[in-house]
């Protein structure tokens, strides 16, 4: 067996050593997780120590091989990442790379980054996963994560340790040397892909600079750059991208970051992509979401797909009886 | 206690008493239970409606304890009040009261003093209360008994099914099933053809689509009750638009009780009618109505025998192993086990097997592993021989692969195939591949070849 897959316990900064799960366990808890039951704390802390392990030898422009199928945004929306998997097919016999933004905003971000977690441990080969703006410290206390591992585990224990491995997720990925993937976009300190591999990226998410603008940035129909309405990032115009993709001798630029309520969108004459994969997001918004599954030969197929429907969703919102009590 | 609760200022404390009748109540004397009678009256005419709604909510499980004679005169009369109050969220309250009390009326003849209320609450002027009275709808059919059901109930649920809100017909029309179902014997047939059955054809176009998915989820039911004739003349008809309808959800539903109808209605006005329908489906834009389909299809296949399904069915069958949506590749893998067994495995080697060989070559990695899942599911029907001819090269040949997600499926199936295979072909050729494969440059391939090997004791 390899030995970089071999069980051993292991001392991590976490304080006392870590039991690390063993595949029977991670099994489990994977069985657990796809129905949307929580893992103890324990079991938690100990996937998260194992997670940093892996994660700590990725490159931050990671090589990734085709075939894969390449995910955008899920924000805890944990039912429609079943819908995903059902649409897209299972792990491990499915390749994954996810674009990022795995928690806040909807329901489910504990259930969902505790699922993307035990995967990656169990199949590390099979499932990438990327850092979106999301996946920070600061924005989780503001838009969910942090108060749901409060209400789930009755305290931030399970919020620490999992921003914790944020610190460690890679900032990009290259597959086939051929697209280069990243959940917001491009930064002006950056012009080539070694100029990223040379971040010391373990760390919160910076308020500025070229990692920022990696996880901030998005696309305008412009030419150069230009100041970002959300206050990080910039937005950058076909020439930045054609200028990137040249540099670097890459065809394409996928990321996430941005609704589009057709599950994805070209643009700049097809040299930057946006994947949506969250339906109907923050259960409202009506969009559609979509993965893209591209070949050894790099061949694209999208696939577009629904929210799930409310009778496999755990809580079903039942359809209330009028308001009598108003 | 109860008394100071229940006179109390606050309307708080007022609203909380009216819980408390049913506990106390089996408890005291005669003479406080004459007391506490009044108290609750009082607290029906209460002047802040939420101790009324409350007074409402509690009203059902008061009446339970209260004796037979007083529930006639002194309950019925508060539960008057009620029904008929200025506020519609106390009338609303009251149809649940409504159907504890008939169920605790014992005599046909009692029913009969609960029966002009009811009918007002059934024609309530708030749709909210019409609402609640079709939601509860088989309840009040089977507390107020055979008699006043048919009498009353069936015009009263006509109604309803026409009513001007949407949510009101939605609701009913989610019991059409159900309450025709519950009607007496003598006479349901009667007034479900002249009564039920012209307002159940109007829905079926009905503009909005909440009460179109009610009534599709449950139409199809009514063709038991119906039997062979009537469902063909009346049923038929409503389903095949249903089928074809703008709402996906409403196709789904229909679909999903399709073998309500297979009962019925027979293997060739079944070819002849629904077939057209179902192969258009089976191209549906919705993979949830494709899967439907999919899973339907074991249950065609025993209808229409083998020469049918592999003229109409059997292609489709094909096409979903290569849909671009796993779960439909799945179904359809999932029910060739079902189908060989049906038709036998000369038939699957005959009809399935080379189409499934082709997948093998196909260039999507998702196909190529789709050809093993449907060869593991075959191996299971089909026995050593045929397993190991036709089979197993494949297999082998596809652990060659160049995709790792194949390689370490073909281990998964080479442990699956070994399992059926003989001693010898076993040895000689599943033993090989996996010691080759267990020296893979992918730790999941050499993982999954590992755990074959010991499952088939090769080690
Ligand atoms: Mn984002």
């Amino acid at each position: 067996m390899d030995d970089s897959h071999s069980d051993t316990s292991s001392v991590t900064s976490f304080g006392a050593p870590v039991i690390v799960p063993t595949r029977g366990d991670l099994d489990k808890q994977i069985e657990k997780l796809m129905k949307c039951e929580l893992i103890s704390e324990p079991e938690v802390k100990a996937l998260c120590s194992k997670t940093r392990e892996i994660l700590i030898e990725e490159s931050n422009v990671q090589k990734v091989d085709t075939p894969i199928t390449i995910c955008g945004d899920i924000h805890g929306q944990f039912y429609d990442l079943m819908e995903l998997f059902k649409v897209g097919g299972m792990i491990p016999d499915t390749n994954y790379l996810f674009l990022g933004d795995f928690v806040d905003r909807g329901f489910y971000s504990v259930e969902t980054i505790l699922l993307l977690l035990a995967l990656k441990v169990r199949y590390p080969d099979r499932i990438m996963l990327i850092r979106g703006n999301h996946e920070s410290r600061q924005i989780t206390q503001v838009y969910g994560f942090y108060d749901e591992c409060i209400r789930k585990f009755g305290g931030a224990n399970v919020w620490r340790w999992c921003t914790d491995v944020f610190d460690y997720l890679s900032l990009s990925a290259v597959i086939d040397g051929k697209i280069f993937c990243v959940h917001g976009g491009l930064s002006p300190s950056i012009q080539t892909l070694d100029e990223i591999r040379t971040i010391d990226r373990k760390q919160e998410v910076p308020a500025d600079g070229p990692m920022s603008d990696l996880l901030w940035s998005d696309p305008e129909d412009t030419q150069g750059w230009a100041i970002s309405p959300r206050g990080a990032g910039y937005l950058f115009g076909s020439d930045v991208a054609d200028q990137f993709c040249q540099s670097n001798d890459v065809t394409l630029i996928c990321r996430a970051h941005q609704l589009v309520m057709e599950g994805y969108k070209w643009h700049f004459n097809e040299t930057v992509l946006t994947i949506w994969s969250a339906p109907n997001y923050c259960y409202r918004a009506g969009n559609v979401a979509s993965i893209m599954e591209v070949d050894e030969n790099l061949q694209k197929e999208f696939t577009i797909f629904e929210a799930a429907p409310q009778e496999v969703r755990g809580h079903p919102n039942k359809t209330r009886p009028p308001d009598y009590f108003l | 206690m109860l008394k100071r609760l229940a006179t109390g200022d606050w309307f708080t404390s007022r609203t909380s008493a009216c819980g408390l009748f049913s506990v106390a109540y089996a408890r005291v004397s005669p003479a406080l239970k004459g007391e506490l009678r009044n108290l609750f009256r009082s607290l029906c005419r209460d002047d802040t409606p939420m101790v009324r709604r409350a007074a409402a909510s509690k009203l059902g499980e008061f009446a339970k304890v209260v004796e037979q004679d007083f529930l006639k005169d002194e309950l019925m009369s508060m539960f008057n009040d009620l029904a008929c109050d200025e506020q519609d969220s106390v009338r609303l309250l009251a149809v649940e009261a409504c159907i504890s009390i008939a169920s605790l009326l014992n005599d046909e003849s009692t029913k009969e003093l609960i029966k002009p209320v009811m009918i007002n609450l059934i024609e309530d002027k708030s749709w909210r209360v019409r609402y609640m009275v079709a939601e509860k709808f088989t309840d009040i059919q089977s507390a107020v008994g055979k008699d006043i059901a048919m009498a009353e109930l069936v015009p009263a649920f006509t109604n309803l099914l026409k009513d001007n809100e949407a949510e009101v017909r939605a609701a009913a029309a989610a019991k059409v099933k159900d309450f025709c179902q519950a009607l007496p014997a003598a006479g349901r047939e009667k007034a479900i053809l002249t009564h039920i059955l012209p307002c159940v054809k109007e829905l079926v176009s009905d503009p909005n689509q909440h009460v179109k998915t009610a009534l599709a989820s449950v139409v199809m039911g009514l063709a038991p009750t119906l039997g062979n004739d009537l469902t063909v003349e009346h049923l038929l008809p409503m389903y095949l638009t249903l089928l074809k309808d703008d709402t996906a959800e409403v196709r789904l539903n229909i679909i999903s009780s399709l073998d309500k109808v297979n009962e019925v209605i027979g293997a060739s006005q079944l070819s002849q009618s629904l077939l057209p329908a179902i192969v258009e489906l089976a191209e549906d834009g919705k993979w949830r109505v494709r899967l439907a389909i999919v899973e339907y299809m074991p249950l065609l296949a025993a209808q229409l025998g083998q020469q049918f399904f592999d003229d109409k069915l059997l292609p489709l069958c094909m096409t979903w192993l290569t849909d671009h949506v796993y779960a439909i590749r799945e179904a359809a893998t999932g029910i060739l086990k079902h189908l060989t067994e049906k038709f036998g495995a000369d038939w699957a080697q005959k009809t399935v097997l080379p189409k499934v060989v082709a997948l093998a070559k196909d260039t999507n990695y998702l196909h190529r592993m789709t050809c093993l899942f449907c060869f593991n599911t075959l191996a299971e029907v089909f026995g050593a021989e045929k397993t190991s001819k036709d089979i197993l090269p494949t297999v082998l040949l596809m652990s060659d692969d160049n995709v790792p997600n194949v390689r370490f499926n073909v281990a998964k199936s080479l442990q699956k195939v070994g399992a059926v295979v003989d001693a010898k072909t076993l040895n000689a050729e599943v033993k090989p591949c996996l010691a080759k494969m267990c020296a893979d440059s992918e730790f999941d391939v050499r993982y999954y070849a590992e755990e074959a090997r010991q499952a088939l004791r090769l080690g």
